[in-house]
């Protein structure tokens, strides 16, 4: 009788506090998602208020309330300029910090982002050839070939990777190389691409490497909404198989996870998500970086927290990049591509310095 | 013994001070503000940039091609209609080899020394080197060859002149780099004479939206450099001036809507290679060998976009454009003129910019660029 509440006791109140413990993990996760998310919504409004005129909140929401009082150039203020640009940063923010976070999990290293595979540059490749050749297949006009080219191309590069790699096998160094390959001759091509082509397409190809969000419009928006959406429930399937990759390939691969088709799987979807995020705004490297390190900071290594948090982190960074770019000169834009950088880097390194504070303590 | 020291250090001493004048004549400033000795000849020519052959072309006239040995392939790329008519009148221009292709980087030293170029002329920023590419220029002074840069774009009204003066002393044309020059002060002053009587407040705002139709995105503009000057000289207030601090920048669309400019001026990279594929080029066709109805429907196309429609002077049709090569040419003054009636249509009344131009390629010109060099978008108020 005694042996046995002695046995059962402590065992009752390890399990009671295990579960509080991990109540409290969750509950703290969960506050620190829902922070991000109240963060990024804060900084759509604010992006949907500013601009050069005197719209503010209450008038964009009016507006867009009761579009038939606007006259035309507000409504074209509201309809064409500051929704879908604010809009499009949320939305290409969030695809770019899931993709990031993903390919850093599945390839097993920091430094990886969409950019690294080279499947940015295969979009980069896609757009240029458009402009270069003023190319147009089935009568279509530049503005949809050269999205449609960019994503064909970006999607390309994802499979050729995954075919190189599946007929030597998907470890990580063999992805990683191939595609570092990649992104080295693909950027060779695209430099030959400048050097063939006129002085005016050139400039362009620059522009398009530069990034802007002035390129979004509501039924762009939809499209990269509609991709996000579609691949966000399958990353959070994944999120439980990936939180152990994270512990090591071959403790992953004890438990039954099936690395290699998981890998592929993964890469498939960051292509996709990447070329969707791309293909409008040209290129906008650092948020698929560095959203996933802030999310990582904030919330750990569980992916069922870091897949959201990160894309919530990248829909934050791109939106205020975004108003960053709108409100450092007023009346003129600044490339977005360009405003990213100083605005994450910042906070990035904020988290870094209070983090390394906390450890201290 | 004393005299003739005396003698001696006194021929010598004005031996030294004429040939230090001689030495001083010899030597030019140029428009990158440095000290050229000029040579004693010039046999061949290498053009870093080939839109350069009609500001060439008005000091060697229809020789125009004699001394050229080679030369960037830009003005066929970025003006194909007006390289098509130099070639019509020059066939040799195709046998000029092309020493590179549209950047510095591609510029091929080894090649310009092997046709034994001794005056290379480039553009102080632009397509081909520019005065930062200090190792090729080291090379080919070097090797003997004369380097030396002109400029129409960076502050455009003074520097034509200037470049003129400076490519007629090296090339022995003196003379026809003044009469092009008197000519270029004469038309310019025909419209800063009017302006600086317009009180300021009569400028109209002016939007310049360059290279309408080349990027979805909406809308870059020129202010310090470039065609920036021009809207500055003929009357007009650049509405950018003071927000952009470059050459150029992006104007927010939604700026243009709510503090509409009085007139709009969009800039035409399309030229007659487009006439093609006319109904889907985005660009504004202006330039040699365009008609003003393909002209005037490309701008009426390109301006029909849904966020610029709603630019007040877009939406009344009150638009007009520029060809945006206008940059980049001595011919820049007739642009001042067709500017300065656009922005004042009644003190300008008498004024026609059409009639410089054609005077200006009868005078100074091989051959006559024909074609439409602005259009509005209006028919009844060009």
């Amino acid at each position: 009788m005694n042996s046995r509440t002695a046995g059962t006791g402590p065992a009752a109140q390890t399990s009671a506090t295990l579960a509080s413990q991990y109540r409290h993990f969750v509950f703290r996760r969960l506050i620190c998602v829902i922070g991000l998310a109240m963060a990024a919504v804060a900084a759509l409004l604010v992006d949907v208020a500013s601009g050069p005129s005197m719209l503010g909140l209450a008038d964009v929401v009016h507006g867009l309330l009761n579009p038939g009082q606007l006259d035309a150039g507000t409504r074209v203020i509201i309809q064409d300029i500051r929704l879908p640009y604010a809009l499009m940063a949320v939305a290409v923010g969030a695809c770019l910090g899931l993709a990031g976070a993903e390919m850093q999990t599945v390839l097993n290293n920091p430094l990886a982002s969409p950019y690294t595979l080279g499947v940015g540059a295969a979009a980069t490749l896609g757009a240029s050839l458009v402009i270069a050749f003023n190319l147009s297949v089935f009568g279509l006009a530049v503005h949809v070939l050269l999205p449609l080219s960019a994503f064909v191309f970006a999607a390309a590069a994802s499979l050729l990777i995954l075919l190189l790699s599946r007929i030597l096998g998907a470890s990580v160094n063999a992805v990683v190389l191939f595609g570092i390959a990649l992104l080295f001759g693909i950027n060779a091509v695209v430099g030959l691409i400048q050097f063939v082509a006129d002085a005016e397409s050139v400039q362009q190809i620059v522009f398009w490497t530069m990034g802007s969000l002035a390129r979004a419009s509501l039924d762009k928006v939809a499209i990269v909404a509609g991709v996000l959406v579609v691949c966000l429930p399958f990353s959070l399937r994944n999120a439980w198989a990936m939180t152990l990759l994270r512990s090591g390939e071959e403790q992953a691969r004890s438990l039954g996870i099936r690395v290699e088709r998981l890998r592929l799987i993964v890469l498939m979807r960051v292509s996709l998500l990447t070329a969707a995020a791309m293909a409008f705004v040209g290129e906008i490297g650092f948020i698929g970086l560095v959203a996933p390190h802030i999310a990582r900071l904030m919330l750990g290594e569980d992916h069922r927290f870091l897949l959201p948090g990160s894309a919530l982190a990248g829909a934050l960074l791109l939106s205020l990049s975004s108003i960053a770019s709108k409100l450092l000169v007023p009346g003129v834009v600044l490339p977005v591509g360009i405003v990213t950088a100083l605005v994450g880097i910042p906070l990035f390194l904020a988290l870094i310095v209070g983090r390394s504070r906390r450890a201290a303590l | 013994m004393r005299f003739s020291q005396s003698l001696a250090a006194l021929l010598g001493g004005t031996l030294m001070m004429l040939s230090g004048l001689v030495q001083a004549e010899r030597q030019v400033t140029d428009l990158a503000g440095r000290t050229v000795t000029l040579p004693e000849r010039v046999t061949a020519i290498v053009l870093g940039e080939s839109r350069y052959l009609p500001a060439l072309a008005i000091l060697e006239g229809a020789s125009v091609t004699d001394r050229l040995v080679g030369m960037l392939p830009d003005f066929e790329q970025t003006d194909p209609g007006g390289y098509g008519q130099y070639l019509d009148r020059f066939p040799e221009l195709a046998e000029v080899p092309r020493v590179g292709h549209a950047s510095a980087d591609s510029f091929s030293l080894e090649s310009v020394l092997d046709m034994g170029a001794d005056l290379a002329i480039f553009s102080v920023e632009g397509h081909g080197p520019g005065a930062h590419n200090r190792a090729l220029i080291d090379r080919l002074e070097r090797a003997g060859v004369t380097v030396v840069f002109i400029d129409f774009r960076q502050d455009p009204l003074v520097n034509t002149p200037r470049s003129i003066t400076l490519l007629g002393r090296i090339l022995g044309r003196e003379s026809e780099a003044r009469a092009f020059n008197s000519f270029y002060q004469e038309q310019l002053e025909r419209v800063t004479s009017v302006v600086d009587r317009i009180p300021p407040e009569q400028w109209p705002g002016v939007f310049l939206h360059s290279r309408l139709g080349l990027h979805d995105t909406c809308c870059e503009t020129m202010v310090n450099g470039m065609l920036g000057p021009l809207v500055a000289a003929a009357g007009g207030r650049n509405v950018a001036a003071g927000r952009v601090p470059g050459v150029s920048g992006v104007v927010n669309l939604e700026y243009l809507i709510t503090q509409p400019p009085d007139r709009y001026v969009a800039t035409a990279i399309g030229s007659r290679r487009y006439q093609s594929s006319e109904s889907r080029s985005p660009y504004v066709m202006l330039g040699a060998g365009v008609d003003a109805e393909s002209a005037r429907s490309s701008l009426n196309r390109a301006t029909d976009r849904p966020g610029l429609r709603a630019v007040r002077p877009v939406r009344e049709g009150d638009t007009f454009a520029l060809w945006h090569h206008f940059y980049n040419t001595p011919m820049n003054v007739v642009a001042v003129q067709a500017l300065a009636r656009w922005f004042h249509p009644e003190a300008f009344a008498d004024m026609d910019p059409k009639a410089t131009l054609k005077t200006f390629f009868q005078r100074f010109q091989p051959v006559p660029l024909e074609g439409v060099y602005w259009i509005t978008g209006d028919e009844g108020r060009s």
